[in-house]
């Protein structure tokens, strides 16, 4: 009994933390896909990117990744801006963003995939940080002990405050509530005196952005290779649409529901089903609630 | 009336080879309650959108507040002082109500440089429209009517000179009509010039100081209710249509 | 031998510690693990952070021989056993020209900073010592008949950078050279370590050992 409770606890912790973590790769694609719209499948591979750039400020000059992933931030800001100018006159504009948008952004992912392994090769990658390989024992009982690996709580403490700092601009902020009408009804927007274009580029820009502390966090939590990012793709889609495109706090907590899943599983069932226990989840949740478990059922237009 | 609010002018628009609106001038005079009537398809709404910017005319002028803002961005025409609402509602629904209006108040008044309380402001309009305690409700849960007014108190929270508002009563009840007809009132009480867009012909006779009629994209009358009720043209036109 | 505990993992687990603590709650004497680059690494993690009181880890864990997660794991690498196919440990001067082709790759690789493995022990001396067998068959046989090629492959015995080689009836060598290697002594990220006798003790083939197998725990402060 008390094996079993030593386990459970630690599943229940491991899996919010991993939670978390999943969040923070996550929250850049609930921007962009879940509140814009933009299908930005190569999203992973922009985290994968910013793990690179972690590593590289972190193998040349000992930066600690988390501080490499802030520094990055506003250059995938920048990219991100550069991104949705070339994809708004090329593809939006003219409307055929749906299929020819969706070959845009997989080019995209291959020419950054093929960029890194020019530049770091295929090798995989880690950083060095004091807080990796170790753990925060927590003695609670007889044979009861959780272990809390720094890595993971640093990926999840980093996270929660990225996430809850873009609900909060989302929600609290004209602009943020303009990014939230920008997809629901542009032409509506354009006539409360709001250009959602520039609305989007800024918000696609802030998606993007996330992609420097995400990456960030990826390579604080595993080893990273070019193209790593096309494992993770499946995952961040199934993460924001199930916590309902558009909601941030969705996200989130689509992301520890989904991290904790997948530690009891793996802890109790077996490692090799715990990924599929993701799908498995979005398929069940969207049987009943279509718009996933946080988004608001469209109003009839 | 050479210093109109809102001039059109010759301007005609174009759908392939269809033609919605054919070569219509006319103005709106500051603080005016003018009325636009025409049979379905007419090319209203059409003339609207092209007022607004959500069209481009492809010929002729549109001249707002002493400025050509024909080749203008809808949001910028809505900075200078357009608005408008839409035939049928289309709320922001992931928002409250009280967030649809700070939208328009917030970025109106950012692109005037102008500082106030926006959520005050907001509150305010939503008072005069009766729709105070819906203000943190989410528009799911709104009434057609009050979806109707939701749509004029987005407009107004963008501080409009010029409202346009487009059959907003479609589908209400007679009380109701009335009810909107009264708040249209009170914002042109405060200057606001408005256009009427309307089916209902007893509420544009009673609002409009003067109305157009559309018919074919083409305008074919224009003058005081009294006068476009005997003209004969419009009596072909709603006649000869099929709804009239 | 008893199993206790058996399961497989997927590419994309981003975390072990689950899989080793569900593990060590069957209380394995040894946790034998066959893995790739990504679970060899999240592994080597979760031991550090959750711990085993398994006696022996390790096995065929892929990636752990590459120079950049051999540096980024660091002294996380020490107690576990694995395969190897080349450390520099004394007994491995066997083979002549090894050091040597050892040595001109690690200089060449930084001469023209080319982005592959830095020390190049893992792979290099057997791809290298593949490609000389080749061409010594191709050179005795005097033409590309695919054929006469194999047939001279496996009849003869080759002397290359790996020392002698043959290849037995099923086709793999005769006697076989894959080593068993534990870590130990590894106190911090520096890659240079890996490249000095000593981190990589061959515990087999017996005739070739520069060590005898620790327990896990033993070796690890
Ligand atoms: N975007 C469009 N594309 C093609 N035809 C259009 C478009 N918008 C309106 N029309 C056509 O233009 C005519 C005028 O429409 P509209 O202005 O909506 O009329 P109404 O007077 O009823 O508001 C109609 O025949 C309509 O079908
Ligand atoms: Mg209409």
């Amino acid at each position: 009994m008390a094996i079993f409770i030593d386990l459970l606890l630690n599943a229940l912790v491991i899996g919010v933390l991993l939670g978390g973590f999943y969040a923070a790769l996550s929250i850049g694609l609930s921007i962009t896909f879940g509140l814009l719209d933009v299908v930005n499948i190569a999203h992973p591979t922009m985290l994968v990117l910013g793990a690179f750039i972690a590593f590289l400020l972190n193998s040349t000059w000992g930066i600690d990744p988390v501080l490499a992933g802030i520094i990055s931030t506003p250059f995938f800001f920048v990219l991100g801006w550069l991104i949705y100018q070339v994809y708004y006159n090329v593809f939006e504009k003219s409307g055929a963003e749906s299929l020819r948008g969706l070959a845009f952004f997989f080019g995209l992912l291959f020419i950054i995939e093929v960029g890194l392994i020019i530049q770091f090769g295929v090798d995989h990658r880690l950083v060095e940080a004091p807080y990796i390989g170790q753990s925060w024992n927590i003695v609670i009982g007889e044979e009861i002990d959780v272990a809390i690996p720094f890595r993971l709580l640093v990926a999840f403490v980093v996270a929660a405050i990225a996430t809850l700092a873009i609900h909060a601009y989302l929600t609290k902020t004209f602009f943020g509530r303009a990014v939230r009408a920008v997809a629901q009804d542009m032409m509506a927007l354009r006539l409360m005196g709001v250009d959602p274009i520039r609305v989007k580029r800024i918000a696609f820009a802030m998606g993007v952005a996330t992609a420097g502390i995400g990456g960030a966090l990826m390579i604080i939590v595993l080893p990273i290779e070019p193209s790593l990012g096309r494992l993770y793709l499946g995952n961040v889609f199934a993460i924001v649409v199930l916590g309902g495109l558009g909601s941030i706090s969705g996200t989130l907590l689509a992301a520890v529901i989904i991290g904790i899943a997948e530690s009891i599983v793996a802890t109790f069932f077996g490692p090799s089903w715990a990924p599929a226990v993701s799908f498995g989840i979005l398929l069940a949740v969207l049987a009943f609630r279509p718009e996933g478990l946080f988004g608001k059922t469209a109003g009839a237009h | 009336m050479s210093d109109a609010l809102l001039k059109i002018d010759s301007i005609s628009k174009h759908f392939g080879g269809f033609t919605a609106l054919s070569n219509v001038t006319t103005e709106v005079a500051p603080g005016e309650r003018f009325g636009l009537i025409g049979p379905n398809g007419s090319g209203k709404t059409t003339m609207i959108n092209c007022v607004s910017g959500l069209l481009r005319n492809e010929e002729g002028k549109i001249i707002f507040d002493g400025k050509d803002v024909t080749d203008l961005k809808p949001h910028k025409r809505t900075g200078a002082g357009i608005a408008r609402s839409f035939q049928i509602p289309r709320p922001f629904h992931t928002m409250t109500v009280i967030e649809n209006l700070m939208i328009p108040a917030e970025f109106v008044g950012h692109h005037r440089g102008e500082k106030g309380d926006d959520r005050a402001e907001a509150m305010e309009i939503l008072e005069t429209m009766g729709m105070a305690e819906k203000a943190d409700d989410t528009t799911l849960d709104l009434t057609q009517i009050e979806l109707r007014k939701l749509e004029l108190a987005r407009a107004m929270a963008a501080k409009p000179k010029l409202l346009i508002s487009d059959e907003a009563m479609a589908g209400l009840t007679g009380q109701e009509v009335d009810e909107v007809i009264d708040i249209l009132f009170k914002m042109n009480e405060r200057g606001i010039t408005i256009i009427m867009i309307e089916h209902i012909m007893r509420a544009v006779m009673r609002f409009s100081q003067r109305i157009i009629c559309l018919d074919a994209g083409q305008l074919i009358a224009e003058g005081t209710p009294e006068e476009i009720v005997k003209n004969k043209d419009v009596e072909r036109a709603y006649l000869g249509s099929t709804d009239g | 031998m008893e199993i206790v505990y058996e399961q497989n993992y997927n590419p994309k687990t981003a975390d072990f510690t689950p899989i080793l603590r569900a593990a060590n709650a069957k209380k394995p004497d040894a946790i034998y693990i066959a893995s790739y680059p990504n679970g060899s690494a999240g592994l080597v993690r979760a031991l550090a952070e959750v711990g085993t009181d398994a006696k022996a880890v390790g096995g065929g864990m892929v990636g752990l021989q590459f120079a950049g997660l051999m540096a980024g794991l660091g002294p996380m690498l020490n107690g576990i056993a694995n395969y190897d196919f080349f450390v520099p440990e004394p007994t491995m001067n066997l083979y002549p020209g090894a050091s040597a082709l050892i040595d001109r790759y690690q200089s060449k690789v930084k001469a023209e900073n080319l982005k592959v493995d830095a020390l190049g022990y893992y792979l290099v001396p057997w791809a290298y010592a593949n490609l000389d067998i080749l061409g010594q068959a191709v050179e005795a046989v005097g033409s590309l008949d695919q054929v006469a090629i194999g047939k001279y492959i496996r009849d003869n015995e080759f002397t290359s950078v790996v020392g002698k080689i043959k290849f037995g009836k099923n086709g793999e060598w005769e006697r076989p050279r894959t080593l068993v290697v534990q870590y130990q002594g590894i106190t911090n990220n520096d890659l240079q370590q890996f490249a000095t006798p000593g981190t990589r003790k061959i515990l087999l083939p017996a005739d070739i050992s520069t060590g005898d197998i620790q327990s896990f725990n033993s070796l690890r402060k």
